[in-house]
């Protein structure tokens, strides 16, 4: 039994106490009346308990009001949702096969690909604070880089076929 | 054969799946940081969102690749209808979806909102936002693995040479509905964990929340000495494969054989380097 349980039933004990006191000082009832009263408080007594005990009362914090994001482009990836699966009704862990068979079943089909230069492509990192939020701008096969972290701003040129600046990341400026 | 060896990238993609503690203790504040429980493993949960993303892009201004799919599940407190459960934590166009592949997750934030850094320092950024912190009621840790359970079995039967799905349940609090539906947590972690393709088992980690400074104990390979429930969020949870270990080798962890995937006590920046240790799979532009 919690705390909260203890608590809520030593109230009820003490509000029928009170209450068969207050009765038996003020009032002069007949013996099944008296008997009658007592039954109903009792009856009365453990429903407000029980439903003290069942509701759950503690608050739910809700997030703070969000700004939407404009759909400003259509999306890049978009497709039907699916339906999802019941899985509050489901034995899952029942169902065949959870292994799933080895060897050379069915090979997912391969998507396209859709990128360009997709064998040479890197993730740009800002060599001074190791950020990935970073401006471009190219001119020829030259690029101009400014990162944009606030802390560090650090801007940089990069010709295609040279070496990438050697990244040294100070972590004061990583955030 | 060898197991947790394969790669991510379009053709096979790999699964990662948090399942986020929204119980009523998650309103406490965390450690000196002014900020809930909550809102710290919220902003966490976030980072590692944009992290993936961000991975995922191998082009300036390209679109994000289908390297994953992603699914969030809280429970405690409940959005969608009052009171106590599980549901898929994310909000907006994803609302009530549970795995979402990560180019349409990139496309679909609730928000972008000036977020504090992870670390405790005096900086902020735009960021979106994909998940709220919520706190109430208790901690149906149990249910939350049967519901995700469903999502990842699917999965896994679609999937059968993929990298195996990943699970990361971030938790302050003992779970308050076992045993569920005639299980323990423990049965329903070893259901969970039965699941598999063909590069392994699912992998299932823990990762304790503490609102005070205490000690943190990250990828233990003993269970002795830890304090309540530490010992049992050990036993549930998976060795590290070999590619968790280079990675967390990597980040300066001392790893030693037969570590597993449990972080005790940490606080918001540790989180985070757990959470991108245990979600970085190597991926083959493909």
């Amino acid at each position: 039994m919690t705390t909260r349980n203890a608590n809520i039933l030593l109230v009820t004990a003490l509000g029928g106490v009170v209450g068969g006191l207050l009765g038996c000082q003020f009032l002069d009832l007949g013996f099944w009346r008296s008997v009658g009263v007592v039954a109903g408080g009792t009856v009365f007594g453990v429903a407000v308990a029980l439903g003290l005990l069942t509701a759950d009362r503690r608050p739910v914090t809700r997030p703070r009001r969000t700004v939407p994001v404009a759909p400003d482009r259509e999306p890049v990836f978009a497709r039907a949702a699916e339906p999802e699966p019941a899985a509050a009704n489901r034995t899952w862990w029942t169902e065949a096969p959870a292994r799933p068979a080895s060897g050379p079943a069915d090979p997912a089909p391969t998507p396209p690909d859709d990128g360009h230069d997709v064998g040479r492509a890197v993730i740009a990192q800002c060599p001074r604070c190791g950020d990935f939020r970073l401006d471009l701008q190219q001119r020829a096969d030259a690029y101009a880089f400014h990162c944009r972290n606030p802390r560090c701003g650090h801007r940089w040129e990069w010709r295609a076929g040279t070496p990438w600046p050697m990244t040294v990341i100070r972590r004061n400026l990583t955030g | 054969m060898e197991k947790y060896r394969q790669s991510v990238s379009r053709s096979e993609p790999g699964c990662v799946v948090i399942l986020l503690d929204r119980s009523d203790s998650m309103k406490l504040a965390w450690g000196r940081t002014g900020a809930s429980l909550a809102e710290g493993a919220a902003l966490a949960v976030n980072n590692i969102l944009l992290d993936m993303c961000i991975k995922a892009t191998t082009e300036v201004n390209a679109p994000v690749r289908h390297y994953f799919d992603v699914g969030i599940f809280s429970y405690g407190a409940r959005l969608t209808d009052p009171g106590e459960g599980v549901e898929s934590a994310f909000g907006g166009a994803l609302a009530g979806r549970g795995l979402v592949p990560l180019p349409e997750l990139a496309e679909h934030p609730v928000a972008v909102r000036e977020e504090p850094s992870i670390d405790v320092m005096p900086v902020s950024a735009r960021m979106p936002v994909w998940v709220d912190p919520v706190h109430g009621y208790r901690t149906p840790m149990c249910q939350a693995i049967a519901v995700a359970g469903a999502h990842v079995f699917d999965w896994a039967a679609a999937h059968p040479d993929s990298f195996p799905p990943i699970v990361v349940n971030i938790t302050d609090g003992m779970v308050t509905d076992s045993p569920y539906d005639g299980a323990t947590l423990e049965d329903w972690v070893r259901r969970l964990t039965s699941i598999e393709t063909n590069d392994g088992a699912t992998l299932f980690f823990n990762v304790f929340l503490s609102p005070f400074e205490v000690t943190e104990i990250v990828f233990p390979s003993d269970p002795t000495g830890l304090p309540a429930p530490g010992p049992d969020l050990f036993a549930l949870s998976s060795p590290l494969p070999p590619p968790m270990v280079d990675n967390a080798r990597v980040d300066g962890y001392d790893v030693r054989p037969g570590a597993r995937g449990l972080a005790f006590n940490v606080g918001r920046s540790t989180l985070l380097r757990v959470l991108q240790i245990g979600t970085r799979v190597p991926d083959r532009a493909r």
